[in-house]
This record gives C-alpha cells, structure tokens and sequence, in this order.
C-alpha cells in the first residue's frame, strides 16, 4: 500500500519524530511504500489566506495553491498523522493543512441541506493516527472530547473508501511520561505500524 | 471594561466582516474600551516554530517576539473570541494564537507541575462569536471542539467566576437572509448588554 505518513512537529529531536521513524520503520517492513510528508521540514503555510477563502468554493481554482498537496493526498492509498496534541487539538500547522488541502469539490461534494458528505478520496483506504498528550486518557475522552482525533476519524474518514480502516494510538500523561513509557510507546507503535 | 476583541476571519466583506461591525457597535454604544486583534489583519503567525518550542517553559524568555500581544492578555478585563468554523474546528489562525500565547507565566503557572493554576484572572467574562457550515447536530456528533475551546478550554484560563456567552449560528450552509439577519440581530443585542 502506498501510505502518506503526515508530520507536524517543530523539533527534529522530538519524541513525535522518533514515533514517526518507528512507525515508517514498522510500515515498511509490511512492505508498504512510505512517503513522509513533514510539514515543518517542507515549511507549508498553514494560513487560509484571503485569495484562498474567496477561492474556496470554485472548483478547480481552489487546487491551484495546494496542487503538490492534493497530488500526495491522491496517490497515498493510506494516511497516518503523526503529531503531538496541544490544547485539546491539533497543532496549527496541521489544522491549516486541513483546512486548505481538504477543499470541496477536489476531496468531497458540498453536501446539499442536511445530506450527508458526499467523499471524494475513495483512493484511501486506511487512516489513523498516532499522537500525544498531556493529559489522562479518561480528560482526553470524556471532557476535552479530543477534537484532533476527531477531525481525522469523524471529519476526513467518511470522506475516504466507505470500507476504509482505522486506527488510533495515543501516549496521555506524557508530562509525566517516563523513559519506559515512551520506549513501550514506541515499541507498541512500530508493532501496531508493521501489522497495518 | 476593556475588551480584548480576538478576530479571525481573512475576508473583510464577509457575514464576519458584518458580524464585527454589528458587535464593535453594541460595545462602543454600551461604553466598553476595545482592543481589537484582527490576526489576519495584524499578520500573526500562528505557526509555533522549533526555537519556541524549546523556550516553551522557560518562563520570561518563552515571551520572546509575543510581547505585546502578552501585554494585551494581561490587559484585557474581558475576552471576545470571533471566528468560523472551519473542517470542524477553529481556524489554524486562532489555534496557532492559543498555541503561541498560551504559555507558562503567562496564562498558567507550572511552578508546581502536580497543582497547574490558571493566571489569567484579569479576564472576568468570556464571550465568543461562532458560525458552522452544518446543523447543530452535525456539529454534536463531531464534539463540538469550537464550543469546548470556548466553555470548556478557555474558560479554565480566566477568572473561576466569569460568565461565559457562547453566540453560535449553525448551519451556514442552510441558512437563509433571514436567519442570518436574525443572527446579526442577536449580537449587536448581546453586546449592548455586554
């Protein structure tokens, strides 16, 4: 499978990079052919710009800006993030990579009234995500509500193939993380990559 | 009060642009003092890039190029939050803001890593402006994640005892002159009382 692993966090030394190597580690040895696209290191602009939102709804012109973008997004058959959560979401840069690539037309129908989306990325038929965050999981679900993981699984999901998989993986309480915890993460992360 | 007026929409003829003007004339009628932070205006970048993240929690120089947007923070007796809703969350524009701004020693304290307190008590309301594309259920089933960064994110942040106004129009994409009217209605209303 041909999967677009997605990236966005500032540090080379971060612990998101070293999730993100074990993951393409794991991947690969599924023998997926990976394409890494590191958003800070490719320095996107995450800002919908005025030219951007009075595009917006014209198809066609709305791709012009974000071409090399949408070219990854139809060749991957398989998305992966990997990020870490601050504030409740996701980081800017990876929100406004959403914003301005996931445009209508090119990756889904404007729904009419209250229809449901209608998706156009049925090329991708695996989605998931690995992310961090500082707080126990039971604060992630049950009050933050994780509106990171929910914008990837319930927002961009029903836009890919209706059988598409998924999966998620989180480290919480990462403030108090410890040296073992992050080694079982990355451990577990590499597993759970080599068995997509 | 002073009213620290966090706007965020990049079209200055949008339903936005409208909804500013409305609620800049309740407060000026209503006598509040407006700092108003137009970030697409003002160019903020909302990208918190590698030499920031490792000041993060180093508190003093973590303010490094943000001074006086922190002095604004610090300023404000009150915080209103203006934006769309866009692919089911704020714009990266205000998440960039909130990632930057909110920061050690200046909206929390992590002296005590086990105790967090929030410091941003100067603010005694919190009022926020919100439109959706899709319905209110739609918006339910996602989590809301632009009503829970108002009530649930920001709120913890500022004053224990300030009352939170969360102003949202669902369903852009339905509504009609109407309904949007209506809305503008609303605004200008809740600010002359505000």
């Amino acid at each position: 499978m041909r999967i677009l692993l997605v990236l966005a966090h500032p540090q080379p030394e971060s612990f998101a990079h070293a999730v993100q190597e074990r993951a393409r580690a794991g991947l690969q040895r599924a023998g997926h052919e990976v394409r890494l696209l590191d958003l800070y290191g490719i320095g996107f602009d995450p800002v919908m710009s005025e030219a951007d939102r009075r595009d917006y709804h014209t198809p066609g012109l709305n791709e012009v800006r974000v071409a090399d973008q949408l070219a990854h997004l139809r060749w991957a058959e398989g998305l992966v993030f990997v990020y870490p959560t601050w504030w409740y979401s996701l980081p800017a840069m990876l929100k406004g990579w959403i914003d301005r690539v996931w445009v209508p037309f090119a990756t889904f129908e404007l729904p009419q009234g209250l229809a449901p989306v209608q998706g156009r990325m049925r090329n991708i038929r695996l989605i998931g995500g690995f992310s961090t965050y500082g707080s126990p999981w039971w604060w992630i679900r049950l009050v933050s509500g994780d509106p990171g993981r929910r914008i990837v699984m319930k927002g961009l999901r029903p836009l890919c193939h209706p059988r598409c998989r998924s999966f998620w993986m989180g480290h919480y309480r990462m403030d108090s993380s410890t040296p073992a915890s992050r080694a079982r993460f990355l451990r577990k992360v590499e597993a759970l990559a080599a068995g997509l | 009060m002073r009213v620290l007026y966090l706007y965020c929409h990049p079209v200055p003829e949008s339903y936005h642009g409208a909804l500013r003007a409305v609620a800049l004339a309740g407060l000026a009628r209503a006598g509040h003092e407006v700092d108003l932070c137009d970030l697409y205006h003002e160019g903020f970048d909302p990208v918190l890039r590698a030499a920031e993240r490792r000041s993060y929690h180093d508190v003093g120089a973590n303010l490094r190029g943000l001074e006086s947007y922190v002095a604004r923070l610090k300023r404000a007796e009150a915080l209103l939050v203006q934006f769309p809703t866009w692919c089911y969350g704020a714009p990266a524009m205000l998440k960039g803001f909130l990632d930057r701004l909110v920061l050690p020693g200046v909206a929390f304290d992590l002296s005590d890593p086990v105790r967090v307190k929030p410091t941003l008590h100067n603010i005694t309301r919190l009022m926020a402006i919100v439109t959706y594309g899709r319905s209110r259920l739609g918006a339910w089933y996602m989590g809301d994640p632009p009503r829970k960064l108002v009530t649930r994110y920001l709120r913890w942040f500022v004053a224990p005892s300030a009352p939170v106004d969360y102003l949202a129009l669902y369903g852009m994409n339905t509504a009609g002159d109407a309904q949007r009217r209506a809305f503008l209605e609303r605004v200008e209303q809740r600010l002359e009382r505000f």
